[in-house]
């Protein structure tokens, strides 16, 4: 069965220039360019802030930007992807926030004093525009969020950074909080460098109507195809407020095909509206192009989906039978040091998962699954639920075949999957407050810190070094410091019973280390008894 | 006329509720008549600003809950949330049912009388708005519990130009109970009462009083009135942004920019409600589906060019005084049903006569799709149900006598988890979550028919599912100790799944005739063992254990627990009963059945 597609660009459009956010914004940034200033007014419970246009002698250049940590925009997500250039950001912008930023942060605060609200619209034009995106954006980057919703209308901007920026904001998942209105006559926001980058849902405007696009490729498609057609009149970049009036009364008269056959095919019959909504003709190569453009646009993404077979089920079954088994060895242990059908087994399993829960996450990072995935609940507990379950087989997955000494532990230079570290973030983002910890009244089903193996690992090989003679006293101190420090760690794990069986079974790593380590602390009181008594006779 | 294909509905049953409807303005509240086995009962309209939006009502469209003592139907199940009307029009249906009025007497006679085999509830304009209310009323009060002995009169509400009245809860709930069925509304293409709903009060404050004075049939209309057009364009403006806002929510569920646009704005709450009939120049159009009416709505009251634009407000006007003219035209007019499968994107006369554009009959149709991907959304549910009845009877027919050999429950059986069944168990415990998850997100979103939760098949299948699978969730929980991490499994962790399978039986228990109370006072059976683990953690109090064994004698009586399985030597539930005081023991009034199965 063909599944059921929806042109919506064009109503997507149409819906927005019926509201009074599409009126109010615009007249408000009409009067901050002809006022020279910012311009702040408070309409039907939310507060207008706009920015006023400032010259711009030279259309600006990229310079790198400090987005993590220190930068500006502390809270932007900072994992590139392999490969990815820096984030570069407009000069000239960057510039003009630099200077006026604080000041509009206080008259934003003083707006927000002078009537209370929840919901803050920032708009400009031009290169006002280009600033309010930049100040919303640092607004909403900030490790705090704002007290208020934060929506950002800019009419006419020029492009503020390069693809990397770009792809960051989405990532951050910001992107949804901005809207760029663009006429397809005006030359500002489109430039002709391909080093900048778009990001937000832009709404191309002719006097015939209006088209939204958010994917980035379409909307760099929909400027190329300017480009290449259109002569831009220069003048035109005054006009939106002849479009944003005209098209703000379009919803009074109907909407049909100007011309040609309408298609049976209710999607086809809707992006040829579209398409003419814009001034374009169907059966005109620009026209065939803006449908590709808008076809890209509307494609939809879907939600990875749990299937049962994804439930680590069989796996807890596994641990159960190794943990209750006379041998006695944990089921980390026994995945360890065993290769029997099971083992081959589960880690077929493992390999499966890792491979599921790897694509889901680079979905998360390409910004591919739908915005209310991260919503879903089912998903941060499942996630964790498999990290506390699958984390130690790759723990003894990664000792039993890839360890080496210098391709370092598990815990170093990037050798724990990254999937662990995304998971480990959705846990503390999950927002629950830590409450005060009381022992368990029995032993965890899963040992609660999933790297427990991991830090055994490396204490493992610490007190190997120790037992060995040859290493001078300064490594001694440090080794001896690390396995101290391991052994608390674990003893307090043990005592407020946040590990589970599996740990402390007879034959167990742990176990086995807690035992030579027993052994080793006796040998070296009596060797340190004799040293001593030694130095008394000399 | 073909209406009659539709509900039954003769054309002579139009024309006398028309005029039943005409003679109820110059009463005090409502007009009746009788016509052999008919009854009419029409509610006066009123063209007062006050009875359009209660004046100290402060939401932006007027709007008040419907109180759940009143209206236990009108409700979501799934969310969980009442449904919302127009305080005005609530108030006005207040004042028709309170003893001041002989209505309720009225309606009690026509019932007990058993004389009549239908009753007709009417009204133009706002008398329609408050009609809808009494049928919903009737309804709930003599229609929702079954009867034995004679046949209720049928109810049948009629409104002409009658407002928008209820929220989506309010047309979904109406769905669930099969009730949409006895409403048709009839409206001439470009009334505009029909929109006032969808824009904000306070954009429409100024000129309203005089409107609606234009409104009424009695007073003479001023031709080239200034303030008409204004009026217009600010109700259509509004309407239009409500009408694409539904259709791309419809369509991009989930969309993150139309979220955060949508949120900046007050959008109106109220839906359409029941079957429509447009009638336009030269023909009528019944649409059913709520979602392809609001598109309706906005699109049918468009111009087609600048020169109809200046006549379309006044028409707007003038078509809420029209339906004397719709009424006695109506039996030379072609019917034609909107659905899927009757909509061409162009031409088809009828349609271009109601004013829908391309544009228009693409945004209807994304309606209707909608309604089939929810159909077959549910089609794909159904197919899943011998699965899940497969699990069900493993669990009940092999899981729980194999525990019982061994002398434990199967909740004793599954916390401990040593055997291989268990494991089974739990596997099945999975994919059955897996799969009432899944109904439970399609349900909160919308994605299913209106009528899905209120089947019959589902809630008995999803009772049995709570029933015999909770004590397992619970077991699980206690299991991994999650009342220690989390909290107690009812305040805690209680899977909105069972909430959900919880709220439906209820649902059925108030249908049935018991009261909330009584509803309330009988708790739930399927957590028994969550209460069990709960009390076993805590110090010995009289009360409260008495309240339980109380409790736990009515879930034995109702079948919801399985007094095979909760005394068995193993049961927790045991155990923690004998380490109780001597003294509760002797006197309590479980002593009985620990003691029967002690012997055998």
């Amino acid at each position: 069965m063909e599944e059921y597609r929806f042109e919506k660009s064009e109503i997507q459009a149409s819906f927005m220039m019926s509201t009074q956010l599409w009126s109010e914004s615009w007249s408000l940034c009409n009067a901050a360019d002809c006022a020279g200033n910012i311009q702040i007014q408070h309409v039907a419970g939310i507060m207008y802030v706009a920015l006023p246009k400032v010259e711009m002698n030279q259309p600006g250049n990229l310079v790198g930007v400090e987005v993590a940590g220190y930068g500006i925009f502390a809270a932007l997500s900072s994992s590139l992807l392999s490969g990815e250039p820096p984030y570069m950001v407009n000069d000239v912008i960057l510039e003009l926030f630099v200077s006026t930023g604080l000041l509009i942060q206080s008259q934003i605060t003083q707006g927000l004093e002078l009537e209370e609200t929840k919901q803050v619209v920032i708009t400009g034009h031009s290169t006002g525009g280009a600033l309010a995106a930049l100040t919303a954006l640092w607004l909403l980057s900030q490790p705090s969020p704002p007290p208020f919703r934060l929506l950002c209308i800019t009419f006419g901007s020029p492009l503020l950074g390069n693809q990397s920026f770009s792809f960051s904001v989405s990532r951050s998942r910001l992107a949804h909080k901005f809207c760029q209105v663009v006429s397809i006559h005006d030359l500002v926001p489109r430039g002709n460098d391909d080093r900048f980058w778009p990001f937000g849902t832009y709404l191309f405007c002719s006097d015939s109507g209006g088209l939204c696009l958010e994917n980035a490729d379409s909307v760099c498609g929909m400027f190329r195809i300017l480009n290449s057609t259109g002569t831009p009149k220069i003048e035109e970049h005054q006009g939106y407020g002849y479009y944003v009036s005209t098209l703000s009364h379009q919803f009074l008269i109907s909407r049909s095909s100007c011309g040609g056959r309408i298609s049976d095919n209710s999607y086809e019959a809707g992006v040829a509206l579209a398409v003419e909504s814009l001034g374009f003709c169907n059966d005109q190569e620009s026209g065939v192009l803006v449908k590709e453009c808008i076809e890209t646009a509307t494609k939809k993404n879907r939600a990875p989906i749990l299937r049962t077979s994804e439930l680590p089920k069989h796996i807890e079954w596994y641990k159960h039978n190794c943990d209750v088994s006379p041998k006695q060895f944990g089921y980390y242990d026994n995945f360890r040091q065993f290769s029997n059908t099971r083992e081959i087994r589960v880690n077929m399993s493992r390999a499966k998962l890792a491979k599921f829960w790897d694509g889901v996450l680079e979905m998360v990072e390409k910004n591919e699954l739908p915005f209310d995935f991260y919503l879903a609940k089912k998903w941060v507990y499942t996630s964790k639920f498999y990290q506390l379950l699958f984390e130690p087989l790759d723990i003894a997955y990664f000792y039993k075949y890839k360890y080496s000494r210098t391709s370092g532990h598990y815990m170093k230079s990037g050798n724990r999957p990254k999937r662990y570290e995304v998971i480990d973030k959705w846990w503390k983002e999950r927002g629950e407050p830590n409450k005060e910890k009381r022992a368990r009244t029995r032993y965890a089903s899963t040992t609660q810190d999933t790297c427990f193996w991991a830090k055994l690992e490396e204490a493992k090989e610490c007190l190997d070094d120790l037992t060995c003679e040859n290493s001078d006293a300064q490594r001694r101190t440090l080794l001896r410091e690390k396995i101290d420090g391991s052994e608390r760690y674990s003893a307090t794990l043990v005592k407020m019973k946040e590990v589970s069986k599996d740990v402390l079974a007879t034959n167990s790593s742990y176990t086995v280390w807690v035992e030579k380590l027993r052994e080793f602390n006796k040998l070296k009181m009596s060797n340190g008894v004799v040293d001593e008594s030694d130095a008394m006779e000399t | 006329m073909a209406l009659e294909a539709l509900a039954g509905i003769s054309n002579d049953l139009i024309t006398r509720a028309w005029m039943a409807s005409t003679r109820a303005y110059n009463t005090d509240h409502f007009h009746k008549e009788e016509e052999r086995e008919t009854v009419f009962v029409a509610v006066r309209p009123s063209f007062l600003e006050k009875d359009w939006f209660a004046p100290e009502n402060k939401s932006p469209f007027g709007e008040t809950n419907m109180k759940r003592a009143q209206f236990p139907c009108m409700r979501s199940i799934g969310n969980d949330v009442d449904a919302t009307v127009n305080e005005s029009f609530l108030e006005n249906f207040q004042v028709l049912t309170s003893p001041t009025t002989s209505f309720c007497d009225y309606v009690k006679t026509v019932v007990d009388s058993r004389q009549s085999q239908r009753i007709v509830f009417t009204g133009h304009s706002t008398g329609g708005a408050t009609a809808i209310l009494a049928t919903v009323w009737y309804l709930e009060t003599y229609f929702k519990k079954p009867r034995g002995g004679f046949p209720l009169p049928e109810p049948l509400c009629m409104t002409f130009g009658a407002p928008l009245v209820g929220d989506y809860v309010f047309k979904h709930a109406l769905g669930r109970e099969n009730w949409s069925r006895f409403f048709v509304n009839f409206v001439t293409r470009f009334d505009i009462v029909l929109r006032i709903m969808l824009a904000r009060k306070a954009s429409t404050k100024q000129v309203l009083p005089h409107v609606l004075s234009q409104l009424d049939p009695r007073v003479a209309i001023q031709e080239n009135d200034q303030s008409i057009p204004g009026f217009y364009t600010t109700v259509m403006k509004e309407t239009a942004t409500v009408a694409h806002q539904a259709v791309c929510e419809l369509i991009g569920y989930g969309d993150a920019f139309l979220e955060t646009f949508s949120s900046f704005l007050d959008l109106s709450p109220y839906r359409p409600a029941g079957i429509f009939v447009f009638s336009t120049g030269t023909g009528l159009v019944s649409v059913s589906n709520s979602d392809a009416i609001l598109q309706i709505l906005f699109y049918a009251s468009q111009s087609s060019n600048q020169d109809e634009l200046s006549l379309v407000p006044f028409q707007s006007i003038k078509d809420h005084r029209s339906y004397e003219e719709m009424v006695h035209s109506m039996a030379m007019k072609p019917l034609n049903h909107l659905d899927l499968h009757h909509l061409p994107l162009d031409g088809d006369p009828i349609l271009r006569d109601l004013g829908l554009s391309t544009r228009a009959r693409q945004c209807v149709c994304a309606a209707f799709e909608a309604e089939k991907q929810r159909v077959d959304n549910q089609t794909k549910i159904y197919n899943k149900l011998p699965k899940i009845v497969e699990k069900l009877t493993w669990i009940e027919d092999e899981y729980k006598p194999r525990c019982k050999t061994h002398k434990n429950g199967y909740y004793d059986s599954f916390k401990y988890s040593n055997e291989e069944k268990d494991f089974k168990a739990n596997v099945s415990r999975a994919e059955l979550a897996g799969l009432f998850d899944e109904v439970l997100g399609l349900v909160k979103k919308g994605l299913l028919p209106d009528g899905f939760e209120g089947h019959r098949e589902w809630i008995e299948l999803s009772t049995r599912y709570r029933i015999l699978i909770e004590p397992l969730d619970i077991s699980n929980y206690h299991r991994h100790l999650k009342n220690e991490d989390t909290g107690p499994y009812m305040r805690k962790g209680r899977p909105n799944r069972y909430k959900h399978a919880q709220r439906g039986y209820e649902h059925e228990l108030l249908k049935a005739g018991k009261s909330a109370e009584e509803i309330k006072e009988s708790g739930c059976g399927s957590c028994f063992w969550a209460d069990v683990e709960e009390l076993k953690g805590k110090a010995y109090e009289s009360v409260e254990v008495k309240r339980f064994e109380k409790l736990v004698e009515g879930w034995i009586t109702n079948r919801e627990i399985d007094d095979e399985q909760i005394f068995l030597e193993g049961s927790t539930f045991r155990k923690w009963w004998h380490s109780l005081p001597e003294e509760h023991k002797r006197s309590s009034l479980l002593r009985e059945r620990m003691g029967e199965t002690r012997s055998t």
